[in-house]
């Protein structure tokens, strides 16, 4: 059996550690950050002129590519969960879970900025409609927050192997990266579908 | 005259004078669906809250009990 990794707080402890605690908070607030746009989405979209949503014009939303990369972002969601579990019991296997769902994120966030290429080349910008400025401003929320996610959850996990830093920071890591992987269906089905 | 009585006079004149806003765009809107809409995301709005707060509330509580 490998030797454990330092990356789970040992099992029967009931210390919350601060970090944890602060991104539950900051995941609340975010949380209803992210309600409010959807609900003003929802509204405009409700509201739109003749009940025509897309606005005439604007091109359509890559609902199938967005499909597949949305299955590659809840899969990295299941591998650092799976990951986690395992590191009480076979550190490689669960450096490899942790390795591929970090590289799933990457793989996601550089599909997203393919598609955003595409879009504004076909006439889809930030001051086009509302349809463009409500898409940038909610999808490119998300995407800032899988950016500050890969970045935590990878210095994080980093740090924790040196044991430079402690787990329960790798474990705050994980809690706001499963936020940002159960907030994108929500997205999806909201802005694409 | 005092500002109790001030107030004694002026807040039914207020109350029969005054018009009914237009503030509730769920009870205003002619459209159903965009009724049901507003109504669908005022809830949402004032759920979400609660429901974080429960959430954060139960996990404390599951946590150290």
């Amino acid at each position: 059996m490998d030797s454990v990794l330092p990356l789970q707080t040992v099992p029967g402890t009931r210390r919350l550690s601060n970090a944890v605690l602060g991104v539950a908070i900051f995941v609340a607030a975010e949380a209803m950050f992210f309600a409010a746009l959807i609900s003003a989405h929802t509204i405009a979209r409700a509201t739109a002129p003749g009940g025509v949503w897309p606005p005439p014009g604007q091109p359509r939303l890559p609902i199938e590519r967005t499909a597949v990369n949305t299955a590659a972002l809840l899969l990295s969601g299941i591998l650092l969960w799976t990951g986690n579990r395992m590191m009480l019991r076979s550190s490689e296997a669960a450096k490899r879970c942790v390795t591929a769902a970090i590289l799933l994120g990457a793989a996601f966030v550089s599909l997203q900025g393919v598609e955003w290429a595409r879009l504004l080349r076909e006439g889809l910008t930030i001051t086009s409609s509302t349809h463009g400025g409500f898409f940038y401003l909610i999808i490119g929320a998300h995407a800032l927050h899988v950016v500050g996610g890969l970045v935590a959850l990878t210095w994080a996990y980093w740090g924790a192997q040196r044991r430079t830093v402690s787990p329960e920071v790798f474990t705050a890591a994980r809690f706001f990266w499963y936020f940002v992987v159960l907030l994108w269906p929500v997205l999806y089905w909201r802005i694409y579908l | 005259m005092s500002v109790a009585r001030r107030l004694l006079v002026a807040t039914p004149a207020f109350l029969v004078s005054a018009a009914a806003a237009s503030a509730c765009p769920a009870c205003m809107s002619t459209d159903p669906k965009t009724a049901g809409t507003y109504l669908g995301m005022t809830l949402m709005m004032s759920g979400l809250p609660l429901g974080l707060v429960g959430a954060l509330a139960y996990w404390l509580w599951r946590h150290y009990s």
